[in-house]
């Protein structure tokens, strides 16, 4: 990144090839929409160019994470896509952990693992926040402390939406085994 | 948040910063709550299902595009700080200019009569000395530093330089016309040039002139670029010629036409000698003074 700031276009390269794929995974899941998936994924690197001489040595993924979740919040921001995909926090807050368990089958879960559709449904249905949280700790390997600073909240936050999004998950991966059961039965 | 919940939330954190083993009190907890330990397993396998998703490709169409214009944009970048670079490069070349052409006419005006000259020849002179001396330092400021069709330019300027700067720092201590009066009225040596004629003296003169500080100029640079050393002398011989020329032009205002030519080819041959044994030398020097790499270990 340090060669990268310095105007080296082959730096550039390799960090592309390296970060760009889960880059894209990242907004087209976080976004749930493949048109703004491609918007944001230009734009986060046409950010990074622009912020890449405020890198100072440390995680450059915590950073190209920090500028792609800053985009998706402003994208959010816009009235039309907060009114379909956002949730404040207080409703985040307001979300049940999910932890009756007791008619849940842990094979299901597994056979659920198969069913890539259904996972992906499921993460598109969690809440923003908690989706952002889930994807970044997931498929980035961001710690607690680098979501908290991308997702601009507090390390505490940061965890909680952890617990919440994969509590969620499970719940929603629970009714679809359940749901596919009944329609097995029937 | 119950106990549970706190239980689950840790043990999340626990699953996703990749920590195995569960700390004690939890497993404490886990032993006796069958949600919990439920959960556990539950989160275990839904993090697992989470990972065996497949990641996509970025579109090539997409991913090209993004490449370009980040390419492109660097490119502008780059093309601005390099027309700033110019810029400045520009603007300290010719400050350079000036002072060095206003500083040399005056050295040479404390040696030579420069009153045959009228003011706007003298003018115009040092204009075009400065415009000289400008093209001089850019070539050392911007010029490569490693050799380009042979050529290191950067050090070819330099040397130019350096060799004009101590032909006047000779000129001042004891200029060609001084030596001149001194070679033929001397008397222990007067004898050796009796008979020989003003051009041919000039012509010497105006060689040694020009081969002292040449040799001593190439021969410094010559240590820090041993590389090419007959091209970089005879290119530094060069420029030196150029900006030595207006100040063998001010001080033959009295002269004849045989003389300044004379002075000027005796000069032409002294750097053309002086650049290329100098820079000979200080390659020859450079090779005794760098540290000598043994290459310990390479074949036996």
């Amino acid at each position: 990144m340090l060669a990268y700031a310095g105007g080296d276009a082959g730096a550039f390269d390799e960090l592309y090839k390296r970060y760009g794929a889960r880059l894209f995974n990242f907004l087209l899941r976080a976004s749930g929409d493949r048109a703004r998936a491609e918007d944001l994924f230009q734009a986060t690197f046409l950010h990074l160019h622009q912020a890449r001489k405020n890198y100072v040595a440390g995680t450059f993924k915590a950073f190209l994470f920090t500028i792609a979740a800053n985009l998706l919040r402003d994208e959010r921001s816009r009235a039309e896509y907060r009114r379909r995909t956002t949730m404040d926090e207080e409703t985040i807050e307001a979300i049940p952990a999910a932890n009756r368990i007791a008619d849940s089958d842990p094979e299901s879960l597994s056979e659920a693992r198969e069913a890539s559709e259904t996972i992906e449904a499921a993460i598109a249905q969690l809440p923003q926040g908690l989706r952002e949280a889930l994807l970044l700790s997931r498929y980035q390997g961001l710690s607690a402390r680098e979501i908290a600073s991308a997702l601009g909240i507090s390390q505490g936050a940061a965890k909680v939406r952890l617990f919440r999004a994969l509590a969620q998950l499970r719940a929603a991966l629970r009714a679809a085994d359940k749901a596919a059961g009944e329609s097995g039965n029937e | 948040m119950n106990r549970c919940e706190q239980t689950q939330l840790e043990l999340t954190n626990a699953l996703a910063e990749g920590n195995l083993h569960t700390p004690a009190e939890l497993q404490a907890h886990l032993r006796g709550c069958a949600n919990c330990r439920q959960a556990w397993q539950e989160m275990r396998l839904t993090w697992r299902a989470l990972g065996a998703l497949a990641e996509e490709e970025v579109p090539a169409g997409l991913s090209q595009t993004t490449r370009a214009r980040v390419l492109r944009e660097l490119e502008r970048e780059q093309a601005n700080a390099e027309s700033a670079r110019i810029g400045k490069s520009a603007l300290v070349s010719v400050t350079l200019g000036v002072v060095f052409s206003v500083a040399s006419v005056w050295v040479l005006g404390q040696k030579s009569d420069l009153t045959a000259f009228s003011p706007q020849v003298l003018l115009s002179m040092g204009a075009a000395w400065a415009a000289l001396y400008a093209a001089a330092v850019l070539l050392a400021m911007r010029g490569d530093s490693e050799p380009r069709y042979g050529i290191a330019a950067r050090w070819v300027g330099i040397a130019g330089l350096v060799a004009m700067g101590l032909s006047l720092a000779l000129t001042r201590s004891c200029s060609i016309g001084q030596a001149l009066d001194y070679c033929k009225m001397s008397p222990g040596v007067r004898h050796l040039f009796a008979g020989v004629q003003s051009q041919t003296l000039y012509f010497l003169l105006g060689s040694l002139y020009s081969l002292i500080p040449l040799l001593i100029a190439s021969a410094i640079v010559g240590i820090k670029a041993p590389r090419h050393p007959v091209v970089l002398g005879l290119m530094a011989g060069g420029v030196f010629v150029v900006l030595t020329l207006p100040a063998i032009l001010l001080q033959c205002g009295a002269f004849s036409v045989g003389v300044s030519l004379s002075w000027i080819f005796g000069s032409v041959v002294g750097s053309l000698a002086g650049g290329p044994l100098g820079s000979l030398a200080g390659a020859v020097l450079g090779r005794h003074l760098r540290p000598v790499h043994t290459g310990a270990g390479a074949a036996t």
